[in-house]
C-alpha cells in the first residue's frame, strides 16, 4: 500500500532497539511532534489535514521504530515519513492550492507582522500556490536542512533540489511582485494591509468553489 | 548559480528604515534587490515554520503521545 521509506542511510541496519534507546526514541518522538506539524502544515495548507498528517507519521515511525538507527538524524528519518505518507495518501486532491488556503494559514499561524519588501500573507498565499515538490524542497531547505540532506528526505539528487528550489524562489518573487499576475492585489486599504488582508481572504473563501 | 539560502540562524534580510517608509508611504516598496528579496522569502517561509512549530500541540495529539510515553501501551 504505501510506499516503503526511501532509500535511506537509517535503514542499513534495522535491529531491536535497546531499552535505553527505545526510550531516547519515543522522548524524541514528542520533542518533534511542533515541527511535525509545522511540516504537515506547509505541505497540506490546512490546519486539520496537516494535523491528522503528523499523527499518522508518528504511529508509522512508532511502528516502525526497529528501522530508525539510533544517533542518526530523527527528524530527518520522520520527515521521510510524513512525505511518504502525504504522498501516498492520496492528500494531494484534498490539499488547498488556491487562495481560500491563506486565511486559515494566516489566522493559525501568523503575527500581523510587516517585513520591508514582503507581507507574510502574501508570501503564503503565493507559497501555497507551488507545486509540492517545490514547497517541500523550499520549506526543508530554509530551515535547518541542507541541501544534502533535503535531497536525502525527497530521495531525489541534490542538483533537483537545488533546482526546485531556486525555480520556486523565482516564483514566490514575481509572485509576490505582482509581476506574474495571478496573486491578486492585497489591499485597497494600503495603510492597514493586515486589516485588508483579512478582508480579502474572507470574501475570497466565501466565494470559494 | 544557486544561492545559499541557509543562513544559519536568523536572515537579516529586512531594512527597518525600508519598513518605516512602508509605513508612510502605505504601500510595499519596491525590493531592494533581488538578492535581499530572496532573503526576506527565506525567513518570511522560516517564520511560517516556526510559528506553526511554536503553537501549543492540540489535544487531539495526546492519545497518541500517551501511547509513544508507552504509558498506555502494554507490550513496550
Amino acid at each position: 500500500m504505501n510506499r516503503p521509506l526511501e532509500a535511506h542511510e537509517h535503514q542499513e541496519a534495522p535491529r531491536p532497539m535497546t531499552k535505553e534507546e527505545e526510550k531516547t526514541f519515543r522522548a524524541g518522538l514528542v520533542e518533534m511532534v511542533p515541527v511535525l506539524r509545522a511540516f504537515a502544515r506547509s505541505l497540506c495548507g490546512k490546519r486539520d489535514l496537516a494535523d491528522d498528517l503528523a499523527q499518522e507519521t508518528l504511529a508509522k515511525a512508532l511502528q516502525a521504530r526497529d528501522k530508525f538507527r539510533p544517533g542518526t538524524n530523527l527528524k530527518a528519518w520522520l520527515f521521510v515519513i510524513l512525505r511518504n505518507e502525504f504522498y501516498s495518501n492520496h492528500r494531494r486532491a484534498k490539499t488547498v492550492t488556491n487562495y481560500a488556503a491563506a486565511e486559515s494559514i494566516h489566522s493559525d499561524a501568523m503575527e500581523p507582522e510587516q517585513n520591508a519588501s514582503l507581507d507574510l500573507s502574501d508570501l503564503m498565499r503565493a507559497f501555497n500556490m507551488l507545486p509540492f515538490e517545490q514547497k517541500e524542497a523550499l520549506i526543508l531547505t530554509a530551515g535547518e536542512f541542507s541541501y544534502d540532506e533535503a535531497a536525502a528526505i525527497c530521495g531525489c539528487a541534490v542538483g533537483t533540489i537545488k533546482s526546485r528550489v531556486s525555480r520556486a524562489r523565482k516564483r514566490l518573487e514575481s509572485l509576490v511582485e505582482g509581476k506574474d499576475g495571478v496573486l491578486p492585489a492585497r489591499s485597497e486599504h494600503p495603510e492597514d494591509p493586515t486589516d485588508a488582508f483579512f478582508k480579502f481572504g474572507r470574501s475570497v473563501t466565501e466565494k470559494a468553489p | 548559480m544557486a544561492d545559499k539560502i541557509r543562513e544559519g540562524g536568523v536572515v537579516t534580510a529586512v531594512n527597518p528604515s525600508a519598513s518605516a517608509a512602508a509605513h508612510t508611504a502605505g504601500r510595499t516598496p519596491k525590493p531592494q534587490t533581488h538578492r535581499a528579496q530572496q532573503k526576506a522569502i527565506t525567513q518570511g517561509l522560516r517564520k511560517f515554520f516556526d510559528s506553526v512549530a511554536s503553537e501549543p500541540v492540540p489535544d487531539e495529539f495526546m492519545t497518541l503521545l500517551h501511547k509513544i510515553d508507552g504509558k498506555k501501551e502494554s507490550d513496550a
